[in-house]
């Protein structure tokens, strides 16, 4: 049953022609990955079904009604349910209130009863076929959970037709699995679903059919067992990969730029010892919470180790504090491009030039703006933001390009060991080979890197060595002959 | 999706071994346990007052600090509501004195002398001055502080400037208003005098009854910490924000016109020029009982208790032997302290998830 059609819908913004004269049907029980790159349209697209952006020409048709454009209040009483990247959830609320939250503000009578509102949330959960504790406020639940509290809300409202923006991207692994198995829950029950995500894989899992987006084009529909993950990259960006390994060679004799020997924390880490060579790349996998992360926060000076040592070129590190770790030469970059201290507002230049405000002073001890736009060109040109001018707000970049600029900001730092904690999660593919080649051509440089991903593919293209992590132990080392997806998975299988 | 599993490994890993500070602070504790830190403060505060002069621990007491807490907390209760919507609000004092001052002047012109007719004129222009604050912030997102600065300098300007206004002592003033002042529900006799409980606590519970429903029990009290916690979600999720910034602002506006006329009745004299200045000490208490200033967290309990602890400290510091010029240096230790606190128990619950923002 066809429950959603859009025909020639088309949205133009200065400069840029975000949709172009799109069609797209979605039927009820079935669900749809919409895949393109960054700025292809998709949030446009998503824009003008969730209300709130009017398409310059084209037809929105729901169940045979026809609209020119949807309101937010509208798309919501047709059964127009949106998740949004960032949840949208109310951290300071009871998991009861915030799953119930819709129903409680639409009721006129204006007046609240809380036992309903328990009822209310209970039986959305159970839909779900999840349980959460109703009364717990909801910012005190890890990310998992919030996300289970935003489905469950979009299920209070007589839901259709749920569109999932990148629900995956925050997750932990181990969450993803019960994430798809709702996914498959809501669908064996006639709801319609349009997912977004830029992890392929797992985009095969769930899809029923593929619609590709480029550039504001439909590139056309297609069903899973037409494609394969480099097809799809290929029909999202118009550019042909290798999935190969492409290991950056060095030197093997040279004395280790870091070791880590014994290294401790207590319910994190135990026993954790490793060495990095300089133009070395060594990657950590595991689940999330194995002490991948932890041990990336200890050489960062966050998450202080409670025994070992570590030596940074032949001198002790015990970085205290993130300003330490710097002095020291080290550099995280992590997934959380918004907690890294990126100023939205502020030109991708200052940013770049933020963490060495030293080198942009001028005379007087004044920051120098020249400095600044100079040295924001020049790492603009050798990460390859795409950019009209370095004096662009970094808030009108994609996210491919804004993590450009993260790396771009440590980078000028110029770090003898750069950390990656998932560099290119929530980033396109296009931006995330990109990501790739300016990580191996700094190692090239003689830096060390430590790459964690939860992107198998990610580590086996670039890492020399890869370490399995599991229940905060090195539980295994891969490299050469033996490092492949297959291995890998295989390892990560038998720790889940 | 995962909370049993992985919350449950953390809490008690953490309980178990970490040491004594955060456990009392750190641990899973939510709103509630910071406020019974807060009773804690203060019954410990009351037992050495008490061991200073034994007399303080009687009915006379309580009855004393009822009355002198009784139109800040009204105020206070006004104050808290904007705070959990996430913004604030330093015109109440202005607003409360001018509405005060109003009321009394048409009770005179009109001869109406009546204390509910004081308070309906009073409570109306407050809440009209307060949807004015609202309707500023909603139609053109102006940051709330300097909104209601702004109101506060505009009503004190009116006050001076177009009403002319001159203080009006307590011989020129309604009697009604004298009345309330001094009237009592009832009272039994002490020593040589009697001890009698204000007709203050009569507006003072109203405005707690009225405060907790709002907040509790009604889906803009609901939407307001929805506002406070997560604006941008709020109005994903339909909430109107013009609407609810009118309710919330007025019904500040309106506890305000009240405890303008709670305070003129109280120290008999109606005088443009008081009270603006005190509105931080306000804000303290409110902050002290656990609101953010970021909004989406607060109780009434919490300003009750925040209150306690400010009026305590006013009424006391003399019979501990202190000047009353200690008052400010320890509400600003309270604030402290309770700030402290706070913080230190979102690094904990951050940290636990590996999130270092406020490290």
């Amino acid at each position: 049953m066809e429950l959603l059609r859009l025909e020639g819908l088309s949205k133009r913004y200065i400069g840029t022609q975000a949709l172009d004269a799109v069609d797209m049907t979605i039927e009820a029980g079935q669900v749809l990955c919409l895949a393109g790159a960054n700025g292809s349209g998709k949030s446009t697209l998503m824009k003008c079904i969730a209300g709130g952006e009017t398409p310059d020409s084209g037809r929105i048709i729901w169940q045979g009604r026809a609209f020119d454009r949807l309101t937010p209040a509208q798309s919501m009483a047709l059964g127009i349910e949106i998740i949004y990247q960032d949840l949208s959830i109310f951290t300071d609320l009871t998991v009861a209130e915030n799953i119930a939250f819709h129903v409680v503000q639409s009721q006129h009578r204006g007046w609240i009863n809380w036992s309903e509102v328990d009822r209310i949330a209970a039986k959305a959960l159970n839909e779900l076929g999840a349980d959460l504790p109703l009364r717990a406020r909801l910012g005190d639940l890890p990310i998992g959970a919030r996300q289970t509290a935003a489905i469950a809300r979009a299920l209070t409202q007589d839901c259709r037709l749920l569109v999932m923006d990148e629900p995956t991207t925050a997750l932990p692994s181990r969450d993803v699995a019960q994430l798809l198995s709702m996914v498959h829950r809501l669908k064996s029950r006639g709801m319609a679903i349009i997912f977004i995500s830029h992890k392929l894989d797992e985009l095969f899992e769930i899809a029923d059919r593929f619609y590709v987006l480029r550039d504001g084009r439909k590139i056309g529909e297609y069903a899973p067992a037409e494609l394969t993950t480099t097809r799809l990259s290929y029909l999202m960006t118009g550019i042909e990969f290798k999935g190969d390994k492409a290991p950056q060679e060095f030197d093997r004799a040279a004395a280790p730029l870091l070791v880590v020997e014994n290294l401790c924390r207590r319910d994190q880490y135990h026993d954790v010892s490793f060495s990095l060579r300089p133009g070395e790349i060594v990657g950590f996998a595991g689940l999330t919470g194995s002490g991948r992360t932890e041990i990336a926060l200890t050489l960062f000076g966050l998450n202080p180790a409670d025994a070992g040592k570590m030596t940074l070129a032949g001198l002790q590190l015990r970085p205290r504090s993130p300003r330490e770790a710097i002095g020291n030469g080290i550099a995280l970059v992590s997934e959380d491009r918004h907690g890294q201290g990126l100023f939205a507002r502020k030109a991708i230049m200052t940013n770049i030039a933020s963490s060495i405000f030293e080198r942009s002073k001028g005379r007087l001890g004044l920051l120098s703006q020249a400095k600044e736009r100079d040295i924001g060109d020049t790492w603009i040109r050798k990460v390859r933001v795409k950019t009209p001018s370095g004096e662009e707000p970094v808030q009108s970049l994609s996210g491919g390009n804004q993590q450009k600029v993260v790396l771009a900001k440590w980078l000028a730092a110029d770090p003898k060991i750069l950390i990656l904690d998932n560099p290119t999660a929530g980033i396109d593919v296009g931006s995330k080979m990109e990501i790739h080649d300016i990580v191996r051509q700094l190692a090239r440089q003689g830096r060390g890197v430590i790459m964690i991903s939860d992107d198998l593919e990610e580590l086996v293209m670039s890492c020399n060595r890869v370490f399995m992590m599991q229940a905060g132990r090195l539980a295994a080392e891969f490299s050469g002959e033996t490092l492949t997806v297959e291995a890998l998975s295989g390892e990560l299988r038998q720790a889940s | 999706m995962m909370p049993q599993g992985n919350g449950k490994t953390a809490e008690t890993g953490e309980t178990n071994k970490t040491g004594l500070l955060p456990r009392l602070l750190g641990q899973g504790i939510g709103h509630q346990s910071g406020l019974s830190l807060l009773a804690f403060l203060i019954i410990v505060y009351v037992i050495m007052v008490a061991l200073r002069s034994p007399d303080f621990l009687s009915l006379a007491s309580l009855f004393d600090l009822i009355r002198s807490g009784a139109a800040w907390t009204v105020v206070a209760l006004g104050v808290l509501v904007v705070m959990v919507s996430g913004g604030i609000d330093v015109s109440f004092l202005a607003n409360a004195i001018l509405s005060a001052y109003v009321a009394t002047m048409i009770t005179k012109w009109t001869g109406l002398d009546s204390l509910v007719f004081a308070l309906v004129v009073a409570m109306a222009l407050g809440a009209f001055v307060g949807a004015i604050n609202g309707l500023i912030i909603s139609l053109f997102s102006l940051p709330t502080l300097i909104t209601t600065l702004a109101m506060q300098g505009v009503i004190q300007g009116v006050l001076m400037v177009f009403l002319d206004a001159r203080p009006i002592t307590a011989g020129n003033m309604p009697v009604s208003l004298r009345y309330f002042g001094t009237d009592v529900l009832f009272e039994f006799p002490d020593g040589p005098g009697y001890v009698g409980l204000s007709v203050f606590v009569v507006p003072l519970v109203l405005a707690v009854v009225a405060t907790w429903y709002l907040l509790n029990r009604t889906a803009i009290g609901r939407a307001t910490y929805a506002i406070g916690s997560n604006r941008l979600a709020a109005l994903r999720c339909g909430v109107n924000l013009l609407k609810v910034n009118l309710v919330i602002y007025a019904y500040a506006g309106a506890l305000a016109g009240l405890m303008g006329v709670m305070m003129v009745s109280d120290i008999r004299l109606v005088d443009p020029v008081t009270l603006v200045g005190n509105e931080l000490i306000v804000l303290a208490a409110v902050v002290i009982g656990g609101a953010k200033l970021s909004g989406g967290a607060g109780s009434v309990s919490g300003v009750l208790l925040g209150m306690t602890l400010v009026t305590l400290l006013n009424n006391t510091l003399v019979t501990i032997g202190l000047s009353a010029s200690w008052n400010r240096f320890f509400i600003g230790c309270a604030l402290v302290l309770i700030a402290s606190i706070s913080h230190y128990r979102t690094k904990m619950r951050n940290l636990r998830q590996l999130n270092f923002e406020n490290v």
